[in-house]
């Protein structure tokens, strides 16, 4: 639970021969985190002679899949057994096949469907103009022009072009309100036309070549080719879509083993290997290292050489002998989610304190103290209750957390006695609850706005809006606890790995500075009565305790002790601003109740929303925050990190 | 509500404490933090790194903080 689990390096020889049956053995224990190895006196190992066909085989498959647009969680695989690669490979080939032959087809009648439909939208204005299609081509000495002008002075236009010439011929319609027209004009006019037109907005339509006869014929038989076309394509992803859920489960499922098989064959590139021999590398928990040596007996039948040895700690400072002890975290189950939080900074490297435990502790009691609201944390509690059945992995580690940490709520929302920012009971029930129930019921005086008046809270211990001053001095106090209990962390940190003298000078010396500190702010004050000069005295002390321990580097830090402490007023001010948004939502909503049926419809609405809004920002907000006061001011004082995650080999990795 | 201008002067001055502070801290962070971000998206191992010392200036607010806290002491 205080430290990471025991870790043994380990050395594996095998001859080469027996390469296969060791990688297997290791693949199905599951135990072994392997060391790559870098090219030294030893080369590196090659592949299993399988793998360029594993490789292959998987390209392939992979490739189908994302065609056909498989997604691997939404087909369940089979249990498959392993098929010989060269049968796999043919059905692969085969539908690979199928599946291009019907995408290409696909894609071919696409690019029909939209040529026609361009082409039908493009002659559709035309229908309102009384001509054929071979009445627009095949003159000598005409120029047609057709196309949309804009609307407005149309008779102009009409005079204009009569100023050009009195050989034209002008048909107007309209489509859908745009004003087109139809001009055929004398060739030699035709720049002149062209010139007039333009002033006038005239934009052409293309008449395409290969049309004849009416309009509207032509326009039927094109949205009957649209009409076959679809329907062609509708038979084409039927196709496509039979081919993917024959296929799906076999694919997915050999896709799976063949993953595997490939990090099998692999793996031998991180091993060292000479021409007979091959040098495994890497880490076994302490615990699982007899089973392994006698899983491997029985594969390799004797003809292996195992060494286990223990990791060597620090000895100087800073210079440690296996910085790259793989670490795997061990907690009690309902530490376990929190762990999700130190994968997400660092994970603490293998000779130090796994600070999970304070901080599953910890975590919560900062979320509560911030959030501290007993319906908020009921509502937080329920909707992670029912969250939880549809997520895994990690979002179930954040989901958990959540959990834990509405409990907390619930719990400081009894202690500052609120409930959806509700402080008290309404006038009109308090006095009967308070003579009845007196344990649900507070009555006090409240001096507010000049006025005395009475009201009846909830059962509380601290009241957050009226004794402000209050939280702000216990929300320091907390900080000053914690950041203490960092220092003595630290402490224990160093001790072990580098002895008493260097733990002492660097973290009792910080305690002897708050001492010192406080002395000084106590007899200034008046409340103690000593010489002045002890408490100077005490604080030069501490000085050169710091300067020994951790250089001019420490003595820059003096004031950062004091103003991480005062971060902790986040503690109060975060809480300040979720309760000040939950009084003015019920501000809101109080009015709606009185005003009949419709006003307490929407009066609930209102309710409902804003107080979703403020929970939404009361998981966000507390959270970032604990999570902030965590990382920066606890883990900065004893927490190294570097940490390498615990990978063992033949486990899936995500 | 009547208040005298001592009181609203006094508010003010506190509102600015900590509203200046802010926004000089924001500054900061900002810069660091589109630092911070960069160097993560290259190297996953540096998010503690990072986050602490984009975090760095916060000590600007909450010195603004108790400066404000002190002047609306005085308010009495």
């Amino acid at each position: 639970m205080m430290y990471p689990v025991k870790m043994s390096k380990l050395v594996l020889i095998c001859p080469g021969s027996l390469l296969e049956k060791a990688i297997g053995c290791l693949h199905k224990q599951k135990v072994v985190h392997i060391e790559t190895h870098r090219k030294g006196d030893l080369d590196i190992g090659s592949p299993l002679p399988d793998a360029p066909k594993i490789s292959e085989l998987l390209l392939k498959i992979r490739s189908i899949c994302a065609s056909l647009a498989i997604v691997q969680k939404d087909f369940e695989p089979k249990k498959q057994e392993i098929m010989p690669y060269r049968k796999l490979m043919k059905i692969c080939i085969d539908i690979e096949k199928q599946a291009s032959a019907a995408s290409e087809e696909l894609k071919k009648i696409n690019q029909e469907i939209n040529d026609v439909n361009h082409t039908s939208e493009s002659i559709r204005p035309l229908i309102s103009l009384p001509l054929a299609f071979d009445d627009y081509r095949g003159y000598d000495s005409l120029s047609v022009f057709t196309g949309f002008v804009n609307g407005h002075d149309m008779d102009d236009m009409k005079n204009e072009i009569k100023g050009i010439t009195e050989k034209y011929g002008l048909y107007r319609a309209d489509h859908h309100g745009r004003p087109l027209i139809a001009l055929f004009i004398e060739s030699s006019k035709q720049g002149e036309a062209q010139n007039v037109l333009s002033s006038y907005g005239f934009t052409p339509i293309i008449i395409p070549e290969n049309l004849k006869g009416s309009v509207s014929k032509a326009l039927k038989s094109l949205e009957a080719k649209a009409l076959s076309l679809n329907a062609k394509k509708e038979k084409t992803e039927k196709t496509i879509l039979s081919i993917k859920k024959k296929n799906a489960s076999l694919l997915v499922s050999q896709e799976s083993i063949l993953s595997a098989e490939i990090k099998k064959a692999e793996i031998p590139l991180q091993f060292a290997a000479s021409e007979n021999v091959t040098v495994i590398k890497g880490w076994v928990p302490s615990e699982s290292a007899n089973s392994l040596r006698s899983a491997l007996s029985k594969a390799l039948k004797g003809r292996f050489h195992m060494a286990v040895e223990e990791p060597k700690a620090a000895h100087d400072y800073g210079h440690e002998e296996d910085p790259s002890t793989p670490v795997k975290l061990s907690n009690p189950k309902a530490s376990k989610p929190f762990e999700f939080l130190l994968e997400l900074f660092n994970l603490p490297s293998y000779h130090e304190l796994d600070p999970t435990f304070f901080l599953s502790i910890i975590f919560p009691i900062f979320f509560g103290f911030m959030l501290g609201d007993l319906g908020y944390g009921l509502v937080i509690f329920l909707a992670c209750r029912l969250l939880l059945r549809k997520f895994s992995g990690q979002a179930a580690s954040i989901i958990r957390i959540i959990m834990i940490s509405a409990v907390s709520t619930m719990f400081f929302g009894l202690v500052f006695g609120e409930f959806f920012g509700f402080e008290e009971w309404p006038h009109s029930i308090g006095p009967n609850m308070c003579r009845n129930a007196p344990f649900l019921c507070n009555v006090q005086e409240v001096h507010a706005h000049g006025a005395v008046e009475t009201v009846y809270s909830f059962p509380h211990l601290l009241s957050r809006t009226h004794e402000k001053m209050s939280l702000l001095v216990i929300s320091l106090i907390i900080g000053a606890i914690h950041i203490n209990f960092s220092l003595i962390l630290g402490f224990w940190n160093i001790w072990k790995s580098h002895g008493l003298k260097h733990a002492f000078l660097e973290k009792i010396s910080w305690l002897i500075l708050e001492i010192a500190v406080a002395l000084l702010a106590l007899t200034y004050m008046g409340k103690l009565s000593m010489p002045l000069f002890i408490p100077w005295a005490v604080l030069a002390i501490s000085i050169l305790l710091i300067y020994l321990g951790e250089g001019t580097r420490g003595l820059v830090e003096l004031p950062a002790i004091f103003s991480n402490m005062l971060s902790y007023a986040r503690l109060m001010a975060i809480g300040l601003s979720s309760v000040g948004l939950a009084i003015v939502v019920n501000d809101l909503t109080k009015p709606f109740f009185a005003k009949g049926v419709l006003g307490v419809i929407s009066g609930l609405l209102i309710f409902a929303v804003g107080h979703g809004i403020n929970i939404g920002l009361g998981i966000l907000g507390p959270f970032l925050h604990s999570l902030r006061l965590h990382y920066v001011e606890f883990f900065s004082r004893f927490f190294k990190g570097g940490g390498v995650k615990y990978s063992p080999f033949g486990e899936e990795s995500l | 509500m009547a208040i005298d201008i001592g009181t609203g002067l006094i508010a003010l001055g506190a509102g600015a404490a900590i509203g200046l502070s802010a926004i000089a801290a924001a500054i900061a962070e900002k810069a660091i933090g589109t630092a911070a971000i960069g160097a993560m998206a290259e190297k996953e191992e540096l998010f503690g790194k990072g986050l602490i010392l984009t975090v760095i200036p916060e000590t600007l607010v909450i010195f603004g903080l108790v400066v404000a806290i002190l002047i609306i002491g005085m308010a009495g």
